[in-house]
């Protein structure tokens, strides 16, 4: 990146510009051998072809947990639980008689209106208060679908007897249903892909950074937090609704403390702040969880285990080591003889590896 | 009019249980700036101890106690195998604490099993009393509403009056001075840490008494603790004391008064802090 | 390189009466610690204030309340003409007021262009859009590139923040301030922790700046305030200690007994240690 005569600058620039050409054909080669795989397990139907239909839901939640975490800083542990809001915002009305879209319409705007007034919460904290704050209003969440019996159904939960239709397509034929969830989850990550190269994403990265810098920058930072929350609660609550007509069912278990953790572990485990970890993290869990589970009674005490392996050796998540090390390849590649041997890895950790000292004031609750 | 009286009462067990654990969780967290999640995980881990140790020995008491040593013993063990390899950074370790909850209870369950089990107290305690007034209450949770008092206080006063609790709390204004000072801070910190954990531990014993101890009993005692120390004041002791009052006493009135709505009754405080203070009722504020 | 740089930042209209930033009997306590008390002090439209004082004499602290980061415990500020005195930071931005910080506060884990991106979209609607791609604003990316290029910092674009030497993280600070545009700057210690060779840097900056632009200037070292500012206030223990032009203070005895005697003990300590003054310092 640093050049210091401009003839070698160009013949740098060659190598970099051809290395980013290769390596944006190499994403899209990955995308479509993705997509070509999980079409053919969707197509097969079947064990396999609903396992992969929840991860690609989970995958849309977490992704939620992804950009507000790894773009704004704030980790929710909350995001299970809106997924249940957006669930039961359908089952509710329609075990009150109401037809599938009218209970789709209902379940987004009761999603939106928790988002928006929860969001003057959540932009109140930062760091772990936020991320308590998160917790705290998942389990009432989880509460509520448990106690409030008239309207939840308690612990039976409620069940969805009826997918919707969409002209020709008929949602309760599983494989369409599947094929409609593979839908909502491209345009769910081609939406955070917009959002993160945006001029709004780009300050939401600065907000990470250092909040105060943004504020003497001009930006009002809570407007983009909000704003940020209510995108992020408004993926789990899409999340929400492909679930529910895929179970044909929804529980109060659904929103416990155990899934909320779950959907923070895929985002993390896959890397936040990354386009794909949130995906890649909700596939190895989701295989923790239904696959391992087949052999291995203890599966969760493994998927903990490794979590907290993540946590300490890999920060940037499995997507971030893969991301990170193809951009130290195309560094080394491009700068060789460049730069003194003393060159920075790029950072791109995240906020739980910036702070090298225990500092009681970072981590205060802020005003 | 006693029906009240006795919820109030039922209200201030539930605070004295609150209390035992989230004062442990609001002590780590003052002091070592760690948010630890598994803390209600080691709660429920405490109780199923004192359940296994009571069935093995028949002695109530033995049980607490052998749970809170457990506990403090796990605490020292995970403070200095896991907790020290991310020093400061404050969101690995809360994450890491998360990792371990799906351990401590997913190993909890191979043990102990998914049915609910409730810890019997002994002898008398299992009487009844009738109060002035007639109102008639159970000895055991009278009991429980003492040990919790007592417990407290001797904790203000570990805190506030001896030489250790005057360096735990510098360790909370000023670390670097603690160390200046030459003071093994890493002891201190595994010390602390281990004492948020026997409290839960003891915490999980007495709670067994009263909440049943089961899968999820982790998550909402963590819950109770969280919202104590976000309505309290993060890290504040007297926070945590009067958090629990609070959040103990609205959350028995919601469960007693509008069993489908409990859950808001503990929304509302959480709410109105946020909102109007932030950093908790007793909380300091950030420059 | 200073002829680039004035293009980049416009002529500053002057307020009403002619002053840009008044305080009155400005204060603030921490805990009984007086950093600020009872500064009074205004300065004209397109005039330059040095600010100096020991460490610990709340120039800093005064700087927080001028660009709303901290709240006076006593008396108001005006910018413009308007009271600012419970004005959030970023609606002080929009008047015009751009800061930079004696601790770095440049963007880390985004590029050099990335910052100064966020930067030109700082004031402009366009940070809230969600959807175009923000290298396809080519006119703010232009902007950015051509603010960082002027401030030699042309190759380092695509660096990260965290890349940089100490003395590009100083100019990387002051190009974000500048790219907003301000019409009063405060700049705290531009020239903290730096070798004598990028001292000059930062000089050749300065006295870049269109001279419309209201400057307000903490900085120990006499040699880059001489010339680049008009006037000089001297702070002490949180005081207004005394104001008057460079050559008045520099005879001035007070000044020398209280300051300047410990200048070159100051300057010893902060030349030893670049992180002594920049908690954040980078990296060697
Ligand atoms: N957030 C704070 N909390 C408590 N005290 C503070 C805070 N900020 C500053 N102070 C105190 O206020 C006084 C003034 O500090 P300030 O940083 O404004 O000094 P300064 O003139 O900028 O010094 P320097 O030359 O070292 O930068 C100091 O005694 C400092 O300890
Ligand atoms: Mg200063």
């Amino acid at each position: 990146m640093s050049t210091h005569t401009p003839g070698a600058g160009a013949g740098v620039a060659g190598w970099q510009g051809l290395l980013a050409r290769q390596q944006r054909w190499l994403m899209l080669l990955i995308g479509l051998v993705f997509l070509l795989i999980v079409s053919s397990y969707l197509y097969r139907g079947g064990f396999y072809g609903q396992l992969v239909t929840q991860m690609l839901i989970f995958a849309i939640a977490a992704m939620g947990v992804g950009f507000l975490g790894g773009y704004g800083g704030m980790v929710s542990l909350g995001q299970a639980s809106f997924l249940g809001l957006g669930a039961y915002g359908v089952a509710v009305p329609m075990s009150d008689g109401a037809d599938p879209w009218t209970a789709i319409v209902i379940s987004l705007v009761v999603t939106l209106a928790v988002a928006l007034l929860t969001g003057l919460l959540a932009v109140r904290v930062r760091g772990i208060s936020f991320v308590i704050m998160t917790l705290a209003l998942g389990q009432i969440l989880f509460g509520l679908a448990s106690s409030w019996v008239d309207l939840s159904g308690g612990d039976n939960g409620l069940i969805i007897p009826v997918a919707p239709t969409l002209g020709p397509l008929d949602l309760n034929d599983p494989i369409v249903l599947s094929f409609t969830v593979l839908v909502v989850f491209v345009l769910a990550v081609l939406a955070l892909r917009t959002f993160v190269a945006s001029p709004f994403g780009l300050a939401l990265r600065g907000i990470k950074s250092n909040e105060q810098r943004l504020k003497t920058l001009g930006y009002a930072t809570r407007l983009h937090l909000y704003i940020s929350w209510v995108i992020s609660v408004m993926f789990a609550g899409v999340a929400g609704i492909l679930f529910v007509f895929t179970n044909g069912l929804i529980t109060p278990t659904a929103l416990d403390f155990g899934h909320n953790g779950i959907v923070t572990l895929m985002a993390v485990i896959g890397g936040l702040g990354t386009l794909w970890g949130p995906t890649v993290g909700a596939i190895v869990i989701m295989l923790f969880q239904n696959y391992l589970s087949l052999y291995f009674e203890r599966w969760a005490t493994v998927m903990g285990i490794v979590f907290v392996a993540v946590v300490i050796f890999a920060p940037e998540g499995l997507w971030g080591l893969v991301t990170k090390f193809a951009r130290r390849l195309t560094r080394q590649k491009a700068a060789r003889g460049q730069l003194g041997i003393n060159e920075v890895p790029v950072g791109d950790a995240g906020a739980e590896t910036e702070s090298e000292l225990p500092d009681p004031t970072t981590e205060k609750v802020q005003q | 009019m006693n029906q009240f009286i006795v919820q109030t009462l039922n209200g201030l067990t539930l605070a004295g249980i609150m209390f035992l654990v989230s004062s442990g969780f609001t002590l780590v967290f003052g002091v070592m700036r760690i948010t630890n999640l598994a803390h209600g995980a080691i709660y429920l881990l405490g109780g199923y101890i004192a359940y296994s140790t009571i069935q093995l020995v028949g002695n109530f008491f033995v049980g607490v106690i052998v749970a809170g040593l457990a506990m403090a013993l796990l605490g020292i063990v995970l403070e200095r195998t896991l907790i020290k390899r991310m020093r400061g950074q404050v969101m690995a370790e809360l994450l890491a604490t998360l990792g371990l909850v799906y351990v401590m209870n997913d190993l909890a369950l191979a043990v102990w099993g998914g049915d609910p089990l409730s810890l019997r107290l002994p002898g008398v305690l299992r009487e009844s009393t009738t109060l002035p007034g007639g109102i008639i209450y159970p000895n055991g949770r009278m009991f429980i509403l003492f040990l919790a008092v007592v417990i407290g206080l001797a904790l203000y006063f570990l805190l506030r009056r001896t030489r250790v609790g005057a360096i735990v709390r510098a360790g909370v204004d000023n670390k670097a001075m603690v160390s200046a000072m030459g003071i093994n801070v890493r002891l201190v910190f595994t010390m602390v840490f281990a004492l948020g954990a026997l409290l839960a531990g003891v915490g999980g014993a007495l709670g067994g008494t009263v909440l049943s101890l089961a899968p999820n009993a982790d998550a909402e005692i963590l819950t109770f603790a969280l919202i104590v120390v976000i309505v309290g004041g993060l890290g504040s002791f007297e926070g945590a004391v009067l958090g629990s009052l609070i959040v103990g006493l609205l959350s028995n009135y919601g469960q007693a008064y509008f069993p489908a709505l409990a859950y808001f009754a503990l929304f509302a405080p959480l709410v109105l802090v946020l909102l109007v203070r932030p950093q908790g009722l007793l909380g300091r504020t950030a420059a | 390189m200073t002829t680039s740089t004035a293009s980049a930042v416009p002529p500053a209209p002057a307020a009403a009466d002619g002053i840009a930033l008044s305080v009155d009997d400005l204060g603030r306590h921490f805990a009984g610690v007086k950093a600020v008390e009872g500064v009074t002090l205004s300065v004209a439209s397109g005039s330059r204030l040095g600010i100096i004082g020991p460490n610990g004499a709340g120039k800093t602290t005064f700087f927080n309340m001028l660009s709303g980061e901290l709240k006076p415990t006593s008396g108001r500020i005006h910018l413009f003409g308007r009271d600012v005195t419970s004005l959030a930071s970023h609606k002080r931005v929009a008047l015009g007021l751009g800061r930079t910080y004696q601790i770095t506060r440049v963007l880390r884990g985004m590029t050099v262009l990335e910052n100064l991106a966020v930067a030109t979209h700082g004031l402009s609607g366009s940070k809230l859009d969600l959807l175009r791609p923000w290298r396809r604003y080519s006119a703010k990316v232009e902007e950015a590139e051509a603010l960082g290029a002027s401030f030699g910092l042309r190759h380092r674009l695509n660096a990260y923040a965290e890349e940089l030497s100490h003395g590009e993280v100083r100019q990387l600070e002051v190009c974000l301030a500048l790219a907003l545009k301000p019409k009063i700057l405060l700049l705290d210690e531009p020239a903290a922790g730096l070798s004598p060779a990028e001292r000059v840097d930062i000089r050749n900056l300065l006295n870049g700046l269109p001279k419309e632009l209201t400057l307000v200037m903490i900085e120990h070292d006499m040699d880059v305030l001489r010339g680049a500012v008009d006037d000089i206030a001297v702070l002490h223990l949180g005081e207004l200690v005394t104001r008057g032009s460079v050559a008045e203070i520099q005879r001035n005895e007070l000044v020398r007994e209280l300051y300047l005697g410990k200048r070159r003990q100051i300057d010893r300590t902060a030349g030893a240690d670049p992180a002594d003054s920049d908690g954040k310092a980078p990296h060697a």
